[in-house]
């Protein structure tokens, strides 16, 4: 089978609400290929950050089942196995570092799993390698940069060898540049590490570099597809509050002027496909 | 419409000890009043210890800071007249919220000036109408309320002490796109009706590139640039020096202009792009 997470028909409602209160996540069936690099996108309290949480047993399901690489979540006893399986890097690097070293907050993981220590050496390097950070070894975390914070509590995440990582808005504290690193990392642990993504954000033009794009609204999945058919949902992605990136919100208003014929079903999801398409027309 | 000045303005944090760290150093530079600044540069740059001197919660190590001619630190003990004349909305405010109701958590402020009566009341329900909170929620409690809505709650928090300066640090961190631009849009409809000053903190260019007149880049502790947006954006390399980006539509006019296509790279919203680019056809044929 190759499907690393699986949500069938999952239910899921925060204690202490209102009765009337909807769902967080209301009847959601959901398959992540082994591999792929998925973007997650919501409005606030759309329920995705509670999606994400329930795909590495940190919440449990109401009703329905969450299968991570066929492990059901609410078997206590496979917890340690799905969470060494998926990774999850939140929002604020400062919440995620414990060490006063570089090398030891990566190490911290597989110190607790009971890695044996040469093993641990090899991950720990190989981890801080894979995002950039080896020199940066012997640092402590509060003298680094918010992206190279970042960076750290991915290789953190890393050491445990997972196979799937999930970016919890893990840009949102980030400046541009810290931003630029993290997405360059990501791309990398998918492209070269063949890690399975699930990027959760708020930035259109992140979601755009994934290959598929689930849109959640209400707790329940609203457009599923490629990046570039989810984004020609214009109407609908701006009705409950999203956007597009700007390279394709400029490529779509050109085409519906009617003075770009040329673009004519044509979409760009990056700066560089905007410019490629525009070069052919203006030359 | 005040402005602020600062002259040679240098801060440490930890003077004259090992852990001394500079995180300003000599910047001189003059927020023009009526405006929106845009306070730009990447993390560490000193742009909180920038935003932090501007009401008096940091004092320089040396220089001085002037709101409109008065040198706010002419006498130390009456700094917290300053802190009401300039209002400052940290980053997740919403953090800071703790009263039983929307009213009471707006009002804590100006009560704390010395307001009441009408005046109390007429504040309060202005800076709930300003940030769009309807007058239903005013009875609940705060944290009742969605993220969106308790930042909204905590940003009225200050306007109702109706300061004549307004900094915010990155007001919108965290927001999606609807709750960015309602924010920001709020901002900009309050700034633009009360002719306040307003110092705007984010690190996202294409927000920068709709909300602000001028801007102001500090990279490594110093000020790098100042200007109006038009100004600065066109220093792109610099931008891209001080570990800024410009907005992704200013991207895709400078890819071109590389691909040697003669197009004005000087627009930075969706909106002037689309202008441009059809202006351009229009005139072609």
């Amino acid at each position: 089978m190759n499907v690393i997470l699986e949500a069938q028909n999952v239910v899921f409602a925060y204690e202490n609400e209102d009765v009337e209160a909807r769902n967080a996540v209301e009847n959601v069936s959901l398959s992540i290929e082994r591999g792929s690099f998925v973007a997650i996108l919501g409005q606030n309290g759309s329920g995705k950050s509670t999606l994400a949480k329930l795909f590495n047993g940190i919440l449990l399901p109401l009703e329905g089942k969450i299968l991570v690489d066929g492990m059901d979540t609410t078997h206590e006893d496979q917890l340690i196995n799905i969470r060494k399986r998926v990774g999850m890097v939140f929002q604020n690097p400062d919440n995620q570092l414990v060490a006063t070293v570089v090398e030891e907050d990566v190490a911290f993981a597989p110190e607790n799993l009971g890695v044996p220590t040469n093993e641990i050496r090899l991950r720990v390097d190989k981890a801080l390698d894979v995002v950039g950070m080896r020199e940066y070894a012997h640092h402590a975390p509060h003298q680094l940069s918010g992206g190279q914070k970042q960076r750290v509590a991915i290789a953190g995440i890393l050491a445990m060898g997972p196979e799937c990582i999930i970016f919890d808005e893990s840009t949102a504290m980030l400046d541009p540049r810290g931003r630029e690193e993290i997405m360059e990392t990501i791309r990398h642990l998918n492209r070269v590490e063949q890690k399975t993504i699930v990027l959760i954000t708020h930035y259109m033009e992140e979601a755009a570099l994934a290959d598929r794009v689930v849109v959640i609204h209400d707790g329940t999945i609203r457009l599923d597809g490629k990046s570039e058919e989810v984004f020609r949902h214009q109407n609908e992605l701006y009705s409950i509050g999203l956007s597009l990136p700007q390279a394709t919100d400029l490529i779509a208003r050109l085409e519906e002027s009617g003075l770009y014929p040329e673009l004519q079903g044509k979409t760009a999801l990056t700066e560089e496909e905007a410019a490629v398409l525009l070069e052919s027309i203006l030359k | 419409m005040i402005s602020i000045t600062l002259e040679h303005v240098s801060y440490a944090y930890s003077p004259n000890t090992p852990l001394e760290k500079e995180a300003l150093r000599d910047v001189s530079v003059t927020i023009t009043g009526g405006k929106i600044t845009g306070l730009i540069g990447h993390t560490g740059s000193g742009k909180s210890t920038f935003a932090q001197m501007l009401n008096g919660l940091l004092r320089p190590t040396s220089g001085k800071i002037f709101l409109g001619n008065q040198d706010i630190w002419a006498e130390p003990k009456k700094i917290s007249q300053i802190r009401y004349r300039v209002g400052m909305v940290f980053q997740y405010p919403e953090h800071q919220l703790f009263e039983e109701t929307v009213y009471k958590d707006i009002a804590y402020g100006p009560i704390n000036m010395g307001k009441q009566g009408k005046e109390l009341d007429f504040l309060i329900r202005s800076a709930a109408e300003f940030v769009g909170l309807s007058e239903e929620l005013l009875d609940k409690s705060p944290f009742e309320l969605s993220g969106g809505q308790q930042r909204r709650v905590a940003i009225a928090g200050v306007l109702a002490m109706d300061p004549e300066v307004l900094v915010l640090d990155e007001p919108a961190a965290g927001l999606d796109p609807r709750g960015r631009d309602e924010i920001l849009g709020n901002i900009r409809t309050y700034q633009q009706t009360k002719s306040k000053t307003v110092i705007l903190i984010s690190h996202s260019m294409e927000d920068m590139a709709r909300y602000s007149d001028e801007l102001i880049v500090l990279k490594d502790s110093t000020l790098l640039l100042k200007g109006s947006l038009k100004e600065v954006f066109q220093q792109a390399d610099i931008i891209k020096d001080a570990g800024l980006r410009l907005p992704q539509v200013t991207r895709v006019m400078l890819a071109l202009k590389k691909k040697g296509l003669d197009v004005d790279t000087s627009v930075y919203t969706v909106e002037d792009a689309f202008k441009r680019l059809t202006d351009r056809r229009r005139s072609s044929c």
